[in-house]
């Protein structure tokens, strides 16, 4: 790589946002150049000095009279009967009954963010252990016997492995992930080409009856509880045939 | 508490460049935003939100343009203030080193909000807040090679206010 090119790629090197194999080229150019080398070591400079300056803390009265004014809109949204539809919807998609008062209007609202963001920590999961077929199975069985036993002293539960199907639904393995700030059990089925990542930890908190599903950027995700346990079933394969996946998976670990 | 608020309202001042005016965009940002939760398309929460905190920044903008230079006179008094606080300091000994800190973040500061503000909002989204070239894209509404482009135009800029001045004024000791 010339300095050129290098000089075009050096704010990205320098935000991370370099694919691997450039990121390399880049490096390797900068061990051996010493005003590349400069350049980068000017943008770390910068970022030193940019970075010294704190936060400006937010002014109390600003929140208060934020959540002042959010109660008072909630507030005339009921009143009037507006927007019962999207509220409706928020509160379908969140499965929970909130009573609407102005302090769980927030924490509705929040509740509704964190969702969101366990949702696209469960792709992000399931596209990593895709990348590199070594790190999706750290224990490879088609049989549920095998990878039981696998999961124990890794985690403080002990996952239902359901071997389903082979021809449908084969079982492909298992390995320990790390999800929305704990260990869970990842358990790794295949449907023809394409891989079905199954998110199982205990559930905690509130537990909502029935299924929730989700389709975001052409994956799809189906949530449930049973048995103490909740379960994430994500995969690029569509709606109809995850919701039978899962139907499956209900029913072999239905205690008969 | 209400998420992000803190990122919120350090944007929102970034962009008015005047601690009241950033405190009644956020409060507008945050009823928009509320109001248009129902159309909330999942995704990232904390680009989204500063999305409408932009967006009620440049509109309100758009409605001030005179009072934003009062505030850059206030400011530039200010570093001026601090700096003519410390000649007698050093006159006598060695200068205070959390002062001279302190005005050291005060140029810094100075030097970021005299940057053209669509490079200045992808320092702050990028530096301050540590988005990604593809959330800060979609904050400002450009692709992710503006972005880039952006962001490193800036930084020559405030290397040559920050890093290199610094540079030149060792050669001048010399």
């Amino acid at each position: 790589m010339k300095c050129e090119e290098t000089r075009e790629l050096l704010d990205a090197f320098h935000d991370g946002e370099l694919q691997p194999a450039t990121l390399v080229a880049v490096e390797t150019h900068l061990r051996t150049c010493p005003s590349c080398s400069a350049a980068l070591a000017a943008h770390e400079a910068l970022r030193a000095k940019l970075r010294s300056l704190a936060r400006t803390p937010v002014p109390e009265q600003l929140a208060a009279k934020i959540r002042k004014s959010l109660t008072e809109l909630d507030t005339e949204v009921r009143s009037k009967g507006f927007g019962v539809h999207s509220w409706r919807a928020m509160a379908a998609s969140h499965l929970l009954a909130i009573a609407l008062s102005g302090a769980a209007v927030f924490g509705l609202m929040h509740g509704q963010y964190a969702r969101s963001f366990a949702i696209q920590e469960t792709i992000d999961a399931h596209v990593r252990s895709l990348i590199d077929e070594r790190t999706l199975l750290q224990v490879a069985s088609n049989e549920s016997h095998n990878v039981r036993p696998w999961f124990m002293g890794k985690l403080d539960f002990s996952p239902a492995v359901a071997e389903l199907n082979k021809e449908e639904f084969p079982l492909l393995g298992a390995r320990v992930d790390y999800l929305a700030n704990r260990y869970v059990a990842a358990l790794v089925y295949g449907r023809r080409k394409h891989r079905i990542n199954l998110f199982v930890a205990p559930a905690d908190g509130v537990v909502g009856a029935g299924s929730t599903s989700t389709a975001r950027n052409g994956y799809n995700i189906l949530e449930w509880q049973a048995g103490g346990l909740s379960y994430r079933a994500v995969s690029d394969i569509d709606a109809a045939e995850l919701a039978q996946f899962a139907e499956l998976v209900r029913v072999h670990n239905k205690p008969s | 508490m209400l998420p992000h608020l803190d990122a919120a309202y350090n944007l929102a001042r970034w962009l008015m460049r005047n601690g009241e005016d950033a405190e009644d965009a956020v409060q507008d940002a945050f009823l928009r935003a509320y109001q248009a939760f129902a159309t909330y398309q999942g995704g990232s929460e904390k680009p989204w939100l500063m999305t409408i905190v932009r967006n009620v920044c440049l509109t309100r903008l758009k409605r001030r343009v005179p009072s934003g230079k009062v505030v850059m006179l206030d400011e530039a008094m200010e570093v001026e203030k601090m700096s003519a606080d410390i000649v007698p300091a050093s006159l006598n000994s060695r200068p205070d080193s959390e002062l001279l800190a302190k005005i050291e973040r005060a140029r810094v500061q100075a030097a970021v909000k005299k940057l053209p503000q669509n490079m200045r909002e992808v320092v702050v989204l990028r530096e301050f807040e540590d988005l990604s070239y593809q959330e800060i894209s979609e904050v400002v509404g450009v692709p992710v090679g503006t972005v880039m482009s952006r962001l490193s135009r800036a930084r020559e800029q405030l290397k040559a206010l920050l890093i290199d001045n610094e540079v030149g004024g060792r050669h001048h000791e010399v």
